[in-house]
This record gives structure tokens, C-alpha cells and sequence, in this order.
């Protein structure tokens, strides 16, 4: 009878443990998929997918940007070849017009009449190379969902829409491609739903080809070409003598600029600041004698152009912003 | 001929092939292709710095700039480049000119008329340079020039 006791609870233990272990099991099953399936579902992880594929990927492709009545047909071609990048972008209608960049190292080559000028230039985030390197500075500023799966460029794409949190900023579309998470296209609007701009591919191809025979520009032998160096100035004023108030939430001063204001012995100062995806120019310019100081807002084609006038200087905030967002940034110089 | 001197700025050329092109080039006078090659090539390795005369082409159109007298003086305006001349007779009489343009202009700049911003108003720079450096479009990003 001792025994047959001791023979049951010996078989009590053993299965209260195996139930245990059964558990356990089942809870790091459960942990792990529930783990994956959120990292799976954070949009965010996409836009960083997508922020890597615009370095990465070999591609050749020609996309269209729209901007009011102004369309225009834009060939790119990119590649990243020991770990480093070489773009080469050309307008196809109207003038002729290229981007060459290799590196941080950026040529323009804009055609004037008979000229074509090359001009240096600041590596900026062209389409479609428009995410921030750092994805948490939208976070804080923008909901982000995902939406219906399109085809765009013949490609299958994901929608994904950053909702800005406040009036400071515009909505964003974006359909990115669902095998290498490059953006195929952008749209971006106001709150009423008013498209601001926008650009899309028309078509896309993958490079698989490390040659770089197509990293030279279009050379028109009937044409001047000039290097032009007129951009000086940049750094003379080594200590700012205005303040910068209280600007729009999630927006960073990301450049600075100098230069002189051509027919005068002034300088004139931009200030570039960007929440990570909209850009405003806040300029600092002293009025001449014989000038009057604007005050107010214009819109110009995709840009909000806010002007205000202190002590003796007019400051004009340009940007493809809202209004309210334009206003406050004129606003925001002291002396 | 012109792909010839392209590939020859490209180091794609054999020796005979340069002579031969050479010669070809002193005939038909191709200097202009010359230079226009050698700067592409020039900018594309990112050998360029710009013209050589570039120092004394600033320093004329800082003399032949008029240097504005009057408008809003403000203090410690670091972007006006002044000369400074220590010279006691020329300070003074600066003091003096300045007091008598003060004095006859105080009534021009007592009070400041502003206008009402228009599209008209807005300088063609003032675009170029937000595009040049505060863009995410290809096509305003080119297009922008400052050459005049």
C-alpha cells in the first residue's frame, strides 16, 4: 500500500512537470510569434527598409513629378558600388538639366541658352531618396498606417500615409515597392486633400551590372560649358546676431548659409531647417536704402513665401509648408 | 572626333592613337573641345577648383560694389564688411559726415513704410536658393542656377 502510494505520487510529480514544460513551451511559442508578428507589422521597420533600398539598390528607372500644371519626365539611374554611392539624374523634357553625384560629392549641369552650367552642390534628398537616415525624428510628428496594395510602375506596391499630428506639415503618400521596399511614388497634400506634389515612376529595372560607363554626363559639343564658382561668402559670419525664437514642433536648423547679395555690400543669410521630410528657407537679408520692407504671405507655385520686417532687415520663410507653418517661421528672428 | 577626345581625357586612348589625334586636333583647330573636355573630366574627378584668376575676380567686384550710406543701423552687425581706418582726422570727420546725414535724413527714417508682399516682389535668388539647398525634387533641384 506504501508503495503503491509512493508509485502514484512519484507519477504525479512527473506529470505536473511535464505539464510545466509543456507550458513553458507553449508561452516562448506564443512570446516568439507575438514578437514576430509585431515586428512584422511595424510600419516604421518598412521605412527604414525603404530608407536602406534608396543606398542600396542598383536600379534604372524614369519617373514623372507634377507641381501644379508642370510635369516633367526625370531619368535616374543609381548605384552603390564600394560602399559608395553614384546617382545620375537628367531631365528628359524641356531643358537639358543633370545631377551627378558621387559620394557626398554633388555636380549639377543646368543648360542656359548655349551655356551649361556646373555647379557644386550639397548632396540633397532627391526623390526617391526622401526618408531621413534617422526614422525617429518622424515619429513623434507623424501617425503612420499602412493602405491598399497597388501596382505602379508594372511593380506591386504598399501604401504606406504619414499623417502629420498637427497643422505644421502636409500629409504624405507613399507607395513603396513590395520586394525592395524602394519608393515607386510619392503624393503629397493639405489637409483638404489638395495635391501639393507629387512623382511617380513610370518605369523601374534593377542593375545588375557593376559598370559605371553611365556616370558621365551628356556632352553637347555645340555648347559652352562653364564651371561656375560665383557661390562665395559661405562661413563669413563666424557669430550670429539674431535669435531664433520659438519655431513649428519636430523642425531642425539643418544648414546654414552665407552669400553676398549681388549689386550690394551686404550678405545675405539661409537658414535651411526640415522636420525630416518638408524643408523651410528662412532668409535674413538688411534692406537697402530706398527699399521698402514686405510684410505677408504669397504662395508661388509649391512654395509659401511669408515675409516680415525687423530692425532693418526683411526675413522671408520659403517652403512647401502650410501657412501656418510658413507664417511662424518669419515670425520667429529676433535681434 | 569629339568621342576621340573624350577618350582620350579618359585615359581610354593607346599612344598611337594620341599622336594620331593630336595632329588631327592642330588641323582642325578643336581647342574649344579641348577645354570643354578637360573641365567634364576635371569636375567629374573632382579635380576642379574653380578658375585660376578666381581671388582677383572677387576683389574687383568688391571695389567696383557700391557701399550703401544710410538705411537701419544696427550694432554689432557682423554682415557689413567695413574697412576699419583708425586714422583720427579721417574718424573725425566721418563723425561729422555721418551727423550731418543723420541730421538731414532723420525724418526719412523715423518711421518705416512697409508694403504688402506680392509675387512680384519675390526675387528670383531667393527661390533658386531655397530649391538649390532645401529640395526633395530633381527638377527644381537643377534647375536653379545662380549663373547670370
Amino acid at each position: 500500500m506504501h508503495l503503491q502510494m509512493q508509485i502514484s505520487l512519484f507519477r504525479q510529480v512527473i506529470t505536473n512537470k511535464i505539464m510545466i514544460h509543456r507550458l513553458l513551451f507553449i508561452f516562448f511559442l506564443l512570446s516568439s510569434f507575438i514578437s514576430l508578428s509585431h515586428s512584422s507589422d511595424d510600419p516604421w521597420l518598412i521605412i527604414e527598409k525603404a530608407t536602406k533600398a534608396t543606398k542600396f539598390l542598383n536600379y534604372k528607372g524614369v519617373f514623372r513629378t507634377q507641381h501644379n500644371k508642370e510635369i516633367k519626365s526625370i531619368e535616374i539611374t543609381h548605384a552603390t558600388n564600394n560602399e559608395q554611392e553614384f546617382l545620375r539624374i537628367n531631365v528628359l523634357d524641356g531643358s537639358p538639366g543633370e545631377v551627378l553625384s558621387q559620394g557626398k560629392t554633388t555636380y549639377v549641369y543646368n543648360t542656359i541658352e548655349d551655356n551649361v552650367i556646373i555647379q557644386k552642390r550639397k548632396k540633397q534628398r532627391l526623390f526617391p531618396a526622401i526618408f531621413p537616415s534617422n526614422v525617429e525624428v518622424l515619429k513623434d510628428f507623424y501617425r503612420l498606417s499602412i493602405g491598399k496594395t497597388e501596382r505602379i510602375a508594372g511593380r506591386l506596391s504598399q501604401l504606406l500615409v504619414l499623417s502629420p499630428i498637427d497643422d505644421f506639415r502636409y500629409f504624405h503618400y507613399f507607395w513603396l515597392d513590395r520586394k525592395s521596399f524602394l519608393p515607386l511614388k510619392m503624393v503629397v497634400m493639405d489637409k483638404d486633400k489638395n495635391i501639393i506634389e507629387q512623382a511617380s515612376f513610370t518605369q523601374i529595372n534593377t542593375i545588375d551590372n557593376k559598370n559605371l560607363d553611365w556616370f558621365k554626363p551628356d556632352v553637347d559639343p555645340s555648347k559652352n560649358y562653364i564651371f561656375d564658382d560665383k557661390i562665395v561668402g559661405q562661413g563669413i559670419v563666424k557669430n550670429r546676431f539674431w535669435k531664433v525664437k520659438k519655431i513649428p514642433p519636430g523642425y531642425k536648423e539643418v544648414d546654414f548659409r552665407t552669400k553676398r547679395m549681388s549689386g550690394s555690400n551686404f550678405l545675405s543669410h539661409q537658414l535651411v531647417f526640415s522636420d525630416g521630410l518638408s524643408y523651410v528657407s528662412l532668409f535674413i537679408k538688411p534692406i537697402s536704402r530706398g527699399q521698402k520692407p514686405k510684410v505677408g504671405h504669397v504662395k508661388v507655385g509649391i512654395n509659401n513665401i511669408c515675409a516680415q520686417y525687423q530692425d532693418g532687415y526683411q526675413i522671408m520663410a520659403v517652403g512647401s509648408v502650410p501657412t501656418s507653418t510658413c507664417n511662424k517661421f518669419s515670425e520667429t528672428i529676433e535681434f | 572626333m569629339n568621342e576621340k577626345i573624350s577618350s582620350l581625357f579618359d585615359n581610354e586612348l593607346n599612344s598611337s592613337e594620341i599622336d594620331k589625334l593630336l595632329e588631327q586636333t592642330n588641323k582642325q583647330k578643336k581647342n574649344n573641345h579641348w577645354a570643354r573636355y578637360q573641365l567634364i573630366r576635371d569636375v567629374i574627378q573632382n579635380n576642379h577648383n574653380g578658375s585660376n584668376n578666381l581671388t582677383k575676380k572677387i576683389i574687383d567686384a568688391i571695389e567696383k560694389e557700391p557701399t550703401q550710406l544710410g538705411g537701419f543701423v544696427k550694432r554689432n552687425d557682423e554682415t557689413r564688411e567695413s574697412k576699419m581706418n583708425y586714422w583720427p582726422i579721417a574718424a573725425s570727420f566721418a563723425a561729422l559726415f555721418v551727423i550731418g546725414l543723420t541730421a538731414l535724413n532723420f525724418n526719412e527714417y523715423k518711421a518705416v513704410d512697409s508694403v504688402i508682399l506680392v509675387e512680384s516682389d519675390i526675387p528670383t535668388d531667393l527661390i533658386n536658393d531655397h530649391f538649390a539647398n532645401a529640395s526633395s525634387n530633381a527638377n527644381f533641384f537643377i534647375q536653379t542656377s545662380y549663373y547670370k
